[in-house]
């Protein structure tokens, strides 16, 4: 197995040559090139560590060489800014002055500008999509951050998606569901899991239950005018 | 540029030159570094969050240190101190010493900011529909006690423009590509009502020197600073008076503006 693929199935259950590995290889594709950037990357949070891992690159070989499986302390800089934040941030690495911001941008070993978009599912951060160029003068745009808050919110609900049919499949076949990262996501989990033992083997309450559950809605609700 | 532009930058330009109150105003961020030359002798008080068994607390700290490690809060407060000689930064960091922060951060750094009696409330950073009843409550509450508190659309807004921006109790701030740090957009209909400058500009860097940010972020402290200067010289002016006085300073947006993108 390849390293992105690796490090897309440890992180966020997304399996290899799946239409999901592709449209996430999409996004990172589609956001590059309307950002007309050099470099595009998608990297994922391991939340056991606190750092995040480079899981794709588009748009240099020699970078998706170099980058694949490194991982990236979150304490610094403007990716790390983004998931503190779960907000877009647009900006010029940060530099001691102008004049060596210039100096390191024509050298072509820093970028002079990034944009880096965190992933959500559920509000919590899985990962960040990231834009860079390392043109001296080139900045990215607010239409740039809007556009890959866009993306980055499209791929959040693909691995959201991936990750509560795998659950979901997963309970099918007896198993148990995977270990859920926030308290939510634990309550939404014993809440399914309970709802899957009272009807296992007794399809005929699951009408009973959708009922019982409506009921407690509308309770949640309050009177309606 | 037209005529009223000028006449727009002129009326700001003015109160800048002018003898103005000094005013308080609260960044609530990710720190500032006052050692910065360009905020030397600027910060009136520093805090910083402190996670705690139940809710987070705030901890007073040096207000001569650089306080921030990723440049956010050093370039909002660059921005606000440049535009409003008269204002006295009070720097709230909300992210914790592993650089983490949250809603409740957020909640516990603005409710210091009232503690403290700032004037001004300045929120580059927006919150999730999570903590909207918290927020908004404490909106409310400065809004009582005349506290103004300028907040930041959030760059991605996808359900929501983000909280508490989307509260009318609040200035709340979108972003728009202009020269002039002086320049403002009325924006109708709300509840994001302001745009201010926020794209590619220069700001001052945690540890020295410049760089580049875009966003809203940055957008809202210049707004902030435009604000110090009316307070300052104006001093008993209410939200609803400044929202006022901002729109007759602004200018409409450019036609076919989508605002939802920002181009």
């Amino acid at each position: 197995m390849e390293a992105h693929s690796r490090v897309l199935q440890t992180y966020l259950g997304i399996a290899p040559r799946t239409s999901e590995e592709a449209a996430l290889r999409l996004l990172v594709d589609l956001g590059r090139q309307y950002a007309d950037a050099e470099e595009g990357s998608l990297l994922v949070l391991d939340p056991r560590t606190n750092e995040l891992v480079f899981a794709m690159t588009s748009g240099d070989r020699q970078s998706e060489k170099t980058l694949l499986g490194q991982r990236v302390p979150m304490g610094r800089g403007l990716v790390g800014l983004a998931v503190a934040t779960r907000e877009v941030q647009a900006g010029a690495p940060t530099f001691r002055d102008l004049r060596q911001r210039k100096h390191r941008g024509a050298a072509g070993s820093q970028p002079t500008a990034v944009l880096a978009a965190p992933m959500l599912v559920r509000e919590e951060v899985i990962g960040v999509l990231t834009a860079a160029t390392f043109r001296p003068g080139r900045h990215f745009t607010q239409a740039h951050a809007a556009f890959y808050g866009k993306i980055a919110a499209v791929a959040g609900l693909v691995v959201d998606q991936q990750q509560r049919l795998a659950a979901v499949e997963h309970l099918d076949k007896g198993g148990r569901l995977p270990a859920a990262r926030t308290r939510e996501q634990r309550l939404q989990a014993e809440i399914v899991a309970r709802v899957v033992r009272l009807t296992a083997g007794r399809p005929e309450r699951l009408a009973r239950v959708a009922a019982l559950l409506a009921a407690v809605e509308a309770l949640g609700r309050g009177p309606q005018p | 540029m037209s005529r009223i532009q000028r006449a727009l930058q002129d009326s700001f330009r003015r109160l800048r030159r002018a003898r103005l109150q000094p005013v308080q105003v609260a960044v609530v961020d990710s720190g500032v570094d006052a050692t910065h030359p360009a905020l030397r002798g600027r910060v009136a008080a520093a805090w910083q969050v402190i996670p705690g068994a139940d809710s987070p607390r705030l901890a007073r700290v040096s207000r001569a240190r650089n306080n921030d490690s990723f440049g956010h809060g050093t370039a909002v407060a660059g921005i606000i101190a440049a535009i409003a000689p008269n204002a006295r930064l009070l720097d709230i960091r909300v992210l914790d010493e592993h650089c983490q922060g949250g809603g409740q951060a957020l909640l516990a750094g603005f409710g210091q900011a009232m503690a403290a009696g700032a004037r001004l409330i300045n929120l580059s950073l927006a919150c999730v529909a999570e903590y909207a009843p918290q927020l908004h409550d404490l909106c409310e509450r400065a809004y009582r006690r005349n506290q103004i508190v300028i907040a930041a659309r959030r760059n991605m807004p996808l359900a929501d423009n983000g909280f508490p921006a989307e509260f009318s109790s609040c200035i709340s701030v979108d972003v728009m590509a202009s020269p002039s740090p002086y320049a403002i957009a009325f924006l109708d209909p709300p509840p994001i009502e302001f745009a201010a400058r926020g794209e590619n500009v220069r700001v001052l860097a945690a540890g020295g020197g410049t760089t580049h940010q875009t966003g809203t972020s940055f957008a809202t402290p210049a707004v902030t600073g435009l604000c110090a200067l009316l307070v300052g010289a104006y001093p008993d002016l209410k939200l609803f008076e400044l929202k006022t006085l901002l729109k007759h300073f602004a200018r409409r947006p450019a036609c076919g503006r989508d605002r939802h993108s920002g181009s």
